[in-house]
């Protein structure tokens, strides 16, 4: 069920087009990685979501809610933490999550001693949190975002200062979120390999249009993959093929993108051409590559 | 709301800057009571040295080549005298307030115009006089010895004793000749029943003037015809007319007794002489709520929670207004226990006599009420003041340009009032008809066209414009990224 409706949203600054008729939905227990280079329109794509930017054009619809006309409503799923976890810096980690508490009707104290338990904050909860790491702001801030007990959690980098164990941490974190509470998860990053591993869709962004949206799964099981010879030399394969899709590694090896099917043919031409085939088999492609595959391009420009 | 408000309070009153400028202030505050009571006791202190030499150095200045100009013949003879008096005041112990002194200076005055033969022509030569040096010194010897019998009610009495109704009507119209009379007999009876002879004292003064007042008031009173600066002349006359009978009615003539017209405006003074601390405080407080939201990123936090942002922008102002109140109350409290503690002639439950020129009436009122009075017609100031700044906070989301508006708000209304003659709609700008204080007991605006309604309206008016726009601008605000 779609609990994120994103529909062709437009976002003019000044004469400057930032997003262009940008949508994608994100559906329960889903994570939905958000993915594009520097400046590609992420963190304006989420401001518009949260309603920190007025939409030019097009809708945003939160658990049924259209966020022009119901803000109040249509925000009251979610949790978000955009570009960095902003807290009030002269004021410690638990009376910022109390003034957040306020703000909602029925979170119990307790509530907010789990969150804190959950983010693994119990020993500098107190302290102010101009004396915080980034990476524990950045606990604080999920922490923040998880307070009104939300169905949708939108965040923007969240992995930002963390070390490999925080990231590895809030994963979890994310992928229990997704997994127990159902939510609807949205994660932006430049980073594709860092998201690979635990994101269940991937929603790609470039120059402020979508590229590219799909479910992990299928982009993983694309028919298309990388295939590696060795032969007893390399010399003339590029002539042979055309400089599609090939890349020669050395003297004896060459990588090569294709459809199955196409085995048999290039195997074919490689004997009629007096080459020695020592042997083949199939590199499994990462994520970031099936997209440059789909996207026809390179994600970061 | 209510939430959001206590939230943003509970903000405001953890931060560090804001106890720092409340404690600057209060320091601030504390050393004005302090520095302003240390006047008061030297203003009171009988400094003779320096006042003889004040005397001196002016003498010098009548002379050219040893000699005194003609010009300055007058002055020359009056700090001679004065240089005197001091002297034997100083000798004699007695405080230059009193009638002694007074006794004593008109005496030693009335020698040296004598001995200068100032009396007869202005120009007779220096040196030269009717009195020889030696008589001059007699003379004034006798005063002197004199001065152990004096008592100066006794110079009230005799004058109750050779009033001459002929004498006195001299100066008033006939038809007026028995009030004036009455008066005056009453003024002097009172001077004796309450030992008030006649002194350079406040209490001795009030008399004097009340008596003043009232041939100008007798004079006015039936001209139905007067002119427009005669009315308001009549005005102040009946002002002072009535507030001196209020006093000898009440027996609130003598100082001591508790009535300090001049308290209101004390303990009032962080919101009127000192607007500049709470431009301070309203700078700190709208910075502190808008400004530096947004320069921090806070702003984000706030703006994704389920509150429309008309609520937050509202919630925000009523902050606002609240803290200022806060920070008021808090300097009124200040100020009263600096002057019950530093100032020992100021005490916050004397009686305040206040006079309402349009019910031609004396409101008796205490220090409590009389700041609640005045609070209630500095409000649409402190509102409006507040907004303008948080205008301006919002719209700039720049933290100097809104302390320097805040400072242009109070150097302007000076600058642009010499084009107010010019260009009259300028006086309807709202820093100027945000001065109801001014109508205050049917009190006038400088400013002749505002008039306490249109001033109240205009107020309102810009109450709710500025409200409306801060409201729309706040909420048409995109979130810039860092
Ligand atoms: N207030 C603004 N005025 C003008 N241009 C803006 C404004 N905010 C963002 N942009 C432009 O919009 C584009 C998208 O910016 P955005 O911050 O959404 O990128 P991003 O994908 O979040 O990048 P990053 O990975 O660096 O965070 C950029 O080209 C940026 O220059
Ligand atoms: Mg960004």
């Amino acid at each position: 069920m779609s609990i994120v409706k994103v529909d062709k949203i437009n976002k003019k600054f000044g004469k400057k087009q930032i997003l262009h008729d940008v949508s994608f939905e994100i559906n329960e227990g889903e994570i939905l990685g958000f993915i594009g280079p520097n400046g590609a329109g992420k963190t304006t794509t989420i401001k518009l979501m949260l309603g920190l930017q007025s939409i030019d054009s097009g809708s945003v619809t939160i658990n049924g809610y259209d966020l022009k006309k119901d803000f109040e409503k249509a925000i009251k799923g979610v949790g978000g933490i955009i570009e960095s976890p902003d807290m009030y810096m002269y004021l410690s980690g638990r009376q910022n999550l109390k003034l957040i508490a306020n703000m909602y009707k029925g979170i119990t104290k307790k509530d907010i001693e789990d969150l804190i338990k959950l983010v693994g904050l119990e020993k500098r909860i107190d302290d102010k949190v101009s004396k915080y790491s980034l990476g524990m702001r950045q606990r604080l801030g999920i922490a923040a975002a998880l307070i009104s007990k939300p169905n949708v959690l939108i965040l923007d980098e969240p992995t930002n200062g963390l070390d490999p164990q925080g990231i590895l941490e809030i994963r979890e974190l994310i992928k229990k979120l997704a997994k127990e509470n159902k939510m609807a998860i949205m994660i932006s990053s430049h980073n594709l390999s860092e998201l690979e591993n635990f994101i269940t869709d991937a929603c790609i962004i470039q120059n402020g249009k979508i590229v590219s949206n799909s479910s992990i799964k299928k982009l993983k099981s694309l028919d298309v993959s990388k295939y590696r010879f060795k032969l007893n030399k390399t010399r003339g394969i590029k002539t042979l093929f055309g400089n599609n899709n090939i890349e020669v590694i050395d003297d004896e090896t060459f990588e090569i993108e294709v459809e199955k099917k196409d085995i048999n043919s290039i195997l074919k031409k490689l004997i009629s051409n007096d080459f020695e085939i020592y042997s083949l088999y199939k590199v499994s492609m990462s994520l970031e590559e099936a997209f440059i595959k789909e996207t026809g391009g390179n994600v970061i420009e | 709301m209510n939430k959001l408000v206590r939230n943003e309070l509970y903000k405001l009153f953890h931060k560090k800057s804001t106890y720092i400028y409340l404690f600057i202030i209060t320091v601030l505050l504390v050393l004005i009571s302090y520095i302003s009571n240390k006047s008061i006791q030297l203003a009171n202190n009988n400094d003779f040295d320096s006042m003889i030499a004040t005397s001196q150095s002016n003498i010098e200045s009548f002379k050219d080549n040893n000699k005194i100009l003609d010009e300055f013949k007058d002055s020359y003879v009056q700090e001679l005298a004065n240089i005197d008096s001091l002297k034997l005041a100083k000798e004699r112990n007695v405080d230059v307030l009193s009638a002694e002194y007074d006794y004593i200076k008109s005496k030693v005055y009335a020698l040296y115009l004598v001995k200068y033969n100032v009396i007869e022509n202005g120009y007779s030569y220096s040196d030269f006089g009717y009195l020889s040096e030696e008589d001059f010194n007699n003379k004034l010897n006798e005063t002197i010895k004199k001065l152990d019998n004096f008592v100066p009610i006794e110079e009230v009495k005799n004058d109750l004793n050779n009033l001459n109704k002929e004498q006195l009507c001299k100066s008033v119209s006939k038809k007026y000749c028995d009030e004036y009379y009455n008066v005056y007999k009453s003024v002097l009876e009172y001077r004796i029943n309450n030992n008030i002879p006649y002194t350079q004292h406040e209490n001795s003064n009030v008399l004097t003037s009340y008596l003043e007042a009232y041939l100008t008031y007798l004079e006015l009173r039936d001209n139905k015809n007067l002119s427009k600066e005669k009315k308001d002349e009549y005005r102040e006359v009946l002002k002072t007319v009535k507030l001196t009978q209020y006093r000898m009615e009440h027996n609130l003539i003598d100082n001591k007794k508790n009535v300090d017209l001049g308290s209101a405006s004390f303990i009032a003074s962080p919101i009127d002489e000192n607007t500049i601390f709470l431009i301070f405080g309203i700078i700190v407080i709208a910075c502190g709520i808008f400004s530096e939201e947004f320069d921090k990123g806070t702003i984000k936090q706030l703006l994704i929670k389920p509150y429309s942002r008309n609520k937050i922008a509202v919630a925000k102002i009523i902050t606002c207004l609240i803290a200022t109140l806060i920070f008021l109350i808090y300097f009124i409290i200040v100020n009263i226990l600096c002057g019950q503690l530093l100032i020992s002639a100021f005490d916050i439950n004397s009686t305040v006599l206040m006079y309402d020129y349009n019910l031609e009436k004396v409101l008796v009122y205490n220090g409590f009420q009389l700041i609640g009075l005045y609070l209630l017609y500095k409000l649409p100031y402190l509102i409006l003041f507040t907004l303008i700044i948080l205008l301006v906070s919002v719209i700039t989301r720049n933290t100097a340009i809104s302390a320097v508006s805040g400072f242009m708000l109070i150097i302007l209304p000076e600058i642009l009032s010499l084009l107010i003659d010019k260009f009259k709609p300028l006086a309807y700008l709202p820093f100027y008809t945000w001065r109801l204080d001014e109508f205050m007991f049917g009190g006038r605006s400088t400013i002749k066209q505002l008039t306490f309604n249109n001033s109240l309206i205009l107020d309102i008016v810009y109450i709710v414009i500025f409200s409306i726009s801060l409201i729309i601008v706040f909420k048409r605000t995109d979130i810039k990224n860092q």
